[in-house]
């Protein structure tokens, strides 16, 4: 990265932390909540988008690996005194019962089991390829939700954990998410992350290039369960509860949604994705009211309908961006500097590449 | 012929799909700095051979006797590919496996990384000897791309290459894994008589730049005389001939299993 880029990337992210401390000082806590949701989703996004994106093994755990770091968020930073009023059908289990974890703390535990518990899926799982590795995963994501449910001395079951001490800070939310992008966007520009690309573009090729598949399929598995971890973490600390209801299977899916909307392997374009779909669907909320002007009622605006404007467009996306809005592309600095001196340039160029 | 050190070699290796024989008990010796050409009719179990030594398969029965210059030979049956690549036997495909929507030089840099020593994370962090070999991987790629006129399209998208291009780049990338021996799959299939003719010219050039065993399957008999040092010819699995291009070309089972038999010569 030249020296320029560099300036500009710290400017953008002081310029954006800087927003972030508006938002929370200025902004009701409803827009506060939606900003965050969409800086954890952007974190869950990411990670999807390094095994299903960069490492082309296309996986759905993500709400399993979501939950695990959730649980290990809500179970120990519950305040000691108010966990017999949490647990209250079953009392805690002894082992855990007097451990209390600083939120940032917890979160890295959650991520570190999150990653282990990858590790000992991938190890049979990753050897499968496409649609069959898609199914395991799914598969062990319920395992785990069940598995929570099951455990009541330590999950609480069915009846979730509550009183989980939230966090609606924009600002550290802020910082988590810009370690995370900054995290991956120098992995994948690493040696490491050629070596995904390559198993993504061709496995049989990658590996006679002397790139360890499973070796490498196992790295951005872990990783990618690490930062579902730690995004479900916070997802616990915005909500304040868990329930393992949270972490059904179509969990998964609105991270799908975002990276393929965003596109697949495609860094700005999981973060812009998490901004569409999240916010999108807050705002569109508009269209579950009913609505009246000169006295009549316009007909279809009722609940739901919201879900109607909402997949309309996601079809108009995926008709006209078949790669997502960004594909494998990414906003690099470089083009934006070009499209500020002259924009009508900048696209001359980019068809006539597009056309080539 | 001067008889040099051996670096590739076979031991009765044998290759069995179910009740079909691939290849039967191949006995190969690959001499160093040598020109090697493996030839034989459609279906004669070429690939499948070279699949066994790259890893691809294990051998139902025999071994692979690789020897690195300078060191003991190792057998390398049933090793993981990459690790065959990272011993020094790189190899390209007969029908080209570029990474598609990576650019020329991606795919050049990726051929580095088996050499990487950092692990991920100071990889990741672009810690100092991270960077330092980055740098140097860099600095290979750049005159490995300029040496092959590679240089100027290192932007491009490989599967953006014209095809002569392609198979080129191809090479390029086996080569950038800094092999000893160089395994070709067909290299000149689907090329014009001028194509084929500057890759006879290449193949000798980085031969003798890089100082290569090469080891090839070809159908064009022209591009097979004219470099082979040693040819085997292979038929329905089995070895039927070997030798100098000279033998080959005057053996009567050889031109029997191109040809086939004119029986009313024979009767």
């Amino acid at each position: 990265m030249s020296k320029r880029n560099m300036i500009l990337t710290v400017v953008g992210i002081i310029v954006l932390f800087a927003g972030a401390c508006y938002a929370q000082f200025e902004l009701d806590s409803y827009l506060r909540r939606i900003i965050n949701l969409c800086l954890i989703y952007a974190i869950i996004g990411l990670s999807m988008n390094l095994t299903n994106g960069f490492a082309g093994q296309f996986s759905l755990g993500q709400a399993g690996f979501m939950a695990l770091g959730a649980y290990v968020v809500g179970v120990f930073t519950v305040p000691v005194e108010l966990r017999s009023n949490v647990f209250y059908a079953v009392p805690m289990n002894p082992l855990i019962a007097d451990i209390q974890l600083p939120l940032w703390l917890a979160l890295i535990f959650g991520g570190l089991l999150a990653a282990l518990v990858a590790f000992l899926i991938g190890t049979p799982v990753l050897r499968l390829r496409g649609d069959y590795l898609a199914i395991a995963t799914l598969g062990f994501s319920e395992i785990i939700r069940i598995v929570i449910t099951n455990a009541q001395s330590f999950t609480n079951g069915a009846l979730g954990i509550k009183d989980i001490p939230t966090i609606n800070d924009v600002r550290y939310i802020f910082l988590a998410t810009a370690f995370v992008f900054i995290f991956v966007t120098c992995l994948v520009n690493s040696s490491y992350g050629r070596a995904f690309k390559a198993i993504r573009e061709d496995e049989i090729a990658a590996e006679a290039m002397g790139v360890g598949l499973f070796h490498h399929k196992c790295m951005a598995f872990m990783l990618s369960a690490f930062f579902a971890g730690i995004g479900g973490g916070l997802y616990a600390t915005l909500l304040g509860t868990v329930d393992p209801k949270n972490f059904l299977f179509t969990l998964t899916y609105n991270f799908l949604l975002i990276i393929v909307l965003g596109g697949m392997g495609s860094i700005t374009g999981s973060m812009l994705g998490s901004i569409i779909v999240t916010a999108g669907l807050e705002f569109l909320r508009v269209f579950d009211e009913p609505l009246e002007i000169f006295g009549t009622t316009i007909p279809l605006f009722r609940p739901g309908f919201r879900m109607v404007i909402f997949s309309l467009l996601l079809m108009v996306c995926v008709l006209f961006w078949r790669k997502g809005i960004m594909g494998t592309e990414e906003f690099t600095w470089n083009k934006f500097v070009a499209f500020c001196k002259n924009p009508f340039k900048y696209f001359m160029r980019k068809g006539a590449r597009n056309n080539g | 012929m001067a008889k040099t050190q051996t670096v590739l070699q076979t031991d009765s290796m044998t290759m069995r799909f179910g009740g079909v024989t691939a290849v039967f008990q191949l006995n190969l010796d690959i001499r160093e700095h040598q020109i090697v050409a493996l030839i034989g009719p459609n279906g004669a179990g070429k690939t499948t051979a070279f699949n066994m030594i790259t890893g691809v398969y294990t051998p139902t029965e025999g071994d692979v006797i690789y020897t690195a210059p300078g060191e003991e030979p190792v057998k390398i049956t049933g090793k993981l590919p990459s690790d065959i690549a990272k011993m020094g036997i790189a190899r390209t495909f007969q029908n080209i496996r570029l990474f598609k929507d990576l650019s020329v030089y991606e795919n050049v840099m990726i051929a580095k990384h088996l050499h990487l020593k950092s692990n991920f994370l100071s990889a990741t962090l672009h810690l100092p000897w991270y960077n330092k070999e980055q740098r140097q991987m860099e600095a290979d790629v750049e005159k490995l791309l300029r040496s092959v006129d590679l240089w100027e399209l290192r932007d491009e998208k490989a599967s953006s290459l014209p095809y002569g291009k392609q198979r080129r780049l191809e090479i390029v990338r086996a080569l950038a894994t800094n092999p000893k021996i160089l395994l070709l799959d067909e290299p000149a299939a689907g090329m014009n008589p001028k194509e084929t003719e500057e890759l006879t010219e290449f193949i000798r050039q980085i031969r003798d730049e890089y100082n290569l065993t090469i080891f090839m399957i070809e159908h064009h008999m022209d591009l097979v005389m004219e470099i082979s040092d040693w040819i085997y010819v292979l038929d329905f699995g089995m070895l039927i001939a070997e030798g100098t291009p000279v033998d080959i070309q005057n053996n009567s089972r050889v031109i029997e299993a191109y040809l086939g038999v004119d029986e009313d010569a024979e009767s």
